[in-house]
């Protein structure tokens, strides 16, 4: 049988980033098929390329065994390919059911018919088990009910191909089976479907066959589900080259005394349970976990992003509230490097000196509040130095830096800070090897100054290579925990089955 | 709402201090001139529709209205096809505004402050800086005749208005506008080009300034070339003060008349009562500061957090 759509040898770069390098994905009708990967495994990438948004460097699309390049959204649309894409995307200020028709209101004469879109989108919403009222702006709607628009919005167009990426991110069990039962109803009818989820019991529940993605490249292609174990398929999502050096020897462990940071059976506002977890002066914690897993949320809970419900959070042993991040770093002396660096961790306008002395400004002004950039320099110099980051001068913009230096940077921030506790999140997301190396090298040395390091990654190698203790993160609760032997081959596969044999927390049901 | 409070509480105070601001002819004079002001705000209100602005009203309007005095002075051409190329150079100065900010992706700020500049200058270029006049009696008549204390251009401001308004409200350019103010993203992700969203949005944006153009040449009996210089402010002022929103996807027709008119009042109230003309701008800026503030729900919740540490302050320090 022909595939409806088939993307066949897809490169796709940004800005000299590599997304996609040689991707293939071959939808039949009458399917669902999954797509799953990592994060940034160019999973979305994929499906931007399939609709017309992103258009390929090379490669080919085919739609029903014809080569086809779309425009654009409104091309893909019309030739009857509908998405709903990752990001939330609802013009706030109209009304849902406008939302809903967005690309092709009801019109009569030209003019557009408010009363007969709020009457077709009460169908359209009653079938995705929306209640709400189709006159209400999207304002004010949640994230789930938004995203329930957008597939609704999907659904509404009929369309015999229907693209998802993440559609149930943010929503309940339950609306999740009501969506379930839909695509299948779509299937039967012949649809053909492309599910994308970090949920693997989803996946393994719904999808008909599944395509692995892994650094922009099919790794399985289309492989019937009854032939692949949700272990087969973890193990082509992760499995990277794995290229590392020795574990250093376990460093000192300031044993005495109380945890510089200890959880004690946490609660968050995004739904973490029972969380507990305590890392010493001088050591490195590894938090694993799948994307998804709740690992960053954590984090930002910890530093007073998010909202801890529950529980308790002890620092040197005393109960503390963080209120926000500038709390946690004044007051508490608790440093969060955050993975995104572009958007959180950095002032890419700015130069070096000014990114690395932001966290200790309050400490370098003077005494009439004044901050120099002579005073801001004395105390950045020698940490750039030691950090190896290669650049002009400290005067130079952070966003002439390479990616990896730019990263160094972001840790540099927080050793200036000289913190206590220092939480990093994803610290070689996107760096090379040699730099990746440093930046090992510079997370060990920092524990045996009696930093205690809180290290969340989703590369298992690099959580073997440098944690004392190996914490693994499924459905928002800590489900394992190991010594860090620093063994990758018998470590890794205990981590793995821990996440394999985790329960999926379901949503308490609430019956109507 | 509360703007017709402010309108009333103006008004009232107005009426105290001066004997004749309300008569039938001062009301003539508030209507008329806020009557120019609402189009100038609809010209502004058109480019905020899609999240962007113009600094080119002025420029454009004096330019069109330069283009139609110099056609009907100097070449002797009617007035109806006049007036006709005024609104489509108008237009096709808003059409190029269009496209450079959305083909070149320089700034809107620095396209049409380039262009409005450019306008201007080749508005005083053209007429060599004195403004044309003995412009036909049907033409002035229209901008100064009255019934009662209804001026004749008060008709013309709210046709254009129903018109601007039905076009943001049903209307799927004026939609697709809005959509992209709102969400430029998912606008694009449902297959609506925001290139022709902002295209759109400055082409009207120019043909409501040359409109506004011509009603002050109207008003004025003459085609002045800095006719627009003072319509900046205003132009922001009005769809800001009328609950238009500054970063797009949400305007208010209605609320650009009911603006105006206040706009107007304060005006003619502050000159009736002997108030320097100087302090009318700063009155006018105030306003903008004021009607933005309370536009932000933000400021509020703001309001309502320091209140609440207020309160929880309060009992630590009694005995």
């Amino acid at each position: 049988m022909t595939p409806v759509v088939e993307a066949r040898d897809v490169w796709k770069a940004f800005d000299g980033t590599v997304a996609l390098h040689g991707a293939g994905l071959a939808l039949e009708s009458g399917s669902i098929h999954a797509l799953v990967g990592e994060n940034g495994a160019g999973k979305s990438t994929l499906i931007k390329s399939l609709t017309g948004v992103h258009a390929p460097d090379r490669g080919e699309l085919l739609f029903d065994g014809e080569q086809r390049d779309f425009t654009g959204a409104q091309a893909s649309m019309a030739a009857g390919v509908s998405a709903v894409y990752q990001e939330r995307n609802l013009v706030p200020q109209f009304s849902v059911a406008e939302n809903l028709f967005l690309n092709r209101p009801s019109l009569r004469a030209g003019f557009l018919q408010y009363e007969r879109m709020y009457r077709e989108a009460e169908v359209w919403l009653e079938r995705v088990g929306l209640r709400v009222d189709p006159r209400r702006t999207a304002a004010g709607l949640s994230t789930a009910q938004g995203q329930l628009v957008e597939i609704a919005r999907a659904l509404a167009l009929e369309s015999k191909v229907v693209l998802l990426d993440e559609p149930t991110a943010s929503i309940t069990a339950r609306e999740a089976a009501v969506l379930f039962e839909l695509l299948r109803e779509l299937r039967d009818r012949g649809g053909a479907i492309l599910f994308v989820s970090h949920k693997l019991d989803e996946v393994f529940e719904l999808c008909d066959r599944i395509t692995v993605l892994r650094d922009g490249q099919t790794i399985l292609a289309g492989v019937d589900r009854g032939k692949l174990t949700q272990g087969e398929v973890i193990t082509a999502m992760v499995g990277r080259d794995v290229t590392f050096s020795e574990r250093a020897a376990p460093t000192l462990r300031h044993d005495d005394g109380p945890a510089l940071l200890e959880l004690r059976d946490v609660v968050t506002s995004l739904g973490h349970e029972g969380v507990s977890l305590s890392v010493e002066a001088g050591s490195v914690v590894g938090l694993y976990g799948l994307v998804g897993a709740g690992r960053t949320e954590l984090a930002r809970a910890i530093v007073g992003v998010e909202k801890i419900e529950d529980g308790q959070l002890l620092r040197a042993g005393r109960p503390v509230r963080v209120r926000d991040p500038h709390d946690a770093l004044q007051a508490h002396r608790i440093g969060y490097v955050s993975e995104d660096r572009k958007t959180d961790g950095l002032i890419l306008s700015h130069s070096v000196s000014h990114n690395v002395g932001i966290t200790i400004w309050d400490r370098v002004k003077s005494l009439l509040g004044f901050i120099t950039p002579a005073r801001e320099r004395s105390r950045v110099a020698p940490i750039v130095e030691q950090m190896d980051v290669k650049l002009s001068s400290l005067d130079q913009q952070v966003s002439q830096l390479s990616g990896g230096n730019q990263q160094k940077v972001s840790v540099a921030k927080w050793l200036a800070s000289d913190v206590d506790v220092l939480i990093i999140d994803e610290p070689t997301i996107g760096v090379d090897v040699r730099t990746k190396e440093e930046m090992y090298l510079l997370i060990e040395e920092l524990a045996r100054g009696g930093t205690g390091i809180l290290l969340i990654s989703s590369d298992l190698a690099e959580v073997i290579r440098l944690s004392d203790r190996v914490l693994v993160m499924a459905n928002k609760r800590i489900v394992a925990e190991f010594e860090g032997s620093g063994d990758y081959a018998v470590l890794s596969e205990h981590v793995m089955e821990a996440i394999i044999e985790a329960e999926p927390v379901r949503e308490t049901i609430v019956p109507n | 709402m509360p703007l017709l409070g402010v309108m009333l509480l103006a008004s009232v105070v107005f009426t105290l201090i001066s004997s004749e601001f309300l008569t039938t002819f001062n009301i003539y004079v508030i209507l008329s001139s806020a009557a120019l002001l609402a189009v100038i705000g609809l010209s502004q209100l058109s480019v905020l529709s899609v999240g962007e602005f113009s600094l080119a009203v002025g420029g454009i309007g004096e330019f069109s209205a330069v283009i139609v005095g110099y056609l009907l002075v100097r070449r002797g051409v009617p007035l109806a096809p006049a007036l006709l190329a005024g609104l489509a150079v108008g237009t096709a100065a808003g059409f190029v505004n269009g496209v450079l900010v959305a083909k070149s992706g320089v700034s809107g700020f620095i396209v049409t402050l380039a262009t409005g500049g450019a306008f201007a200058g080749a508005s005083l270029a053209i007429t060599e800086t004195s403004p044309y006049t003995g412009l036909p009696h049907v033409f002035n008549s229209f901008g100064t005749g009255r019934l009662s204390f209804l001026p004749y251009c008060l008709g013309a401001t709210l046709v254009v208005a129903v018109v601007v308004a039905v076009l943001y409200r049903s209307r799927p350019a004026g939609r697709r506008m809005l959509a992209v103010g709102g969400n430029a993203e998912a606008a694009e992700l449902s297959g609506l080009s925001k290139t022709r969203a902002i295209i759109w949005a400055h082409s009207l944006s120019g043909l409501l300034a040359s409109i506004a153009g011509v009603i002050a040449m109207a008003q004025l009996h003459e085609a002045n070339p800095s006719a627009g210089t003072d319509w900046l402010i205003q132009s922001f002022a009005i769809p800001i003060i009328g609950g238009t929103a500054l970063a797009g996807g949400s305007v208010s027709v209605g609320g650009v008349l009911v603006a105006a008119v206040i706009l107007a009042t304060i005006n003619d109230g502050l000159i009736l009562s002997d108030v320097d003309p100087f302090w009318v701008t700063l009155v006018e800026g105030l306003l903008i500061f004021v009607a933005v503030l309370l536009g932000r729900a933000q400021a509020w919740r703001l309001y309502g957090r320091a209140l609440a540490r207020l309160g929880r302050l309060l009992p630590r320090t009694a005995p």
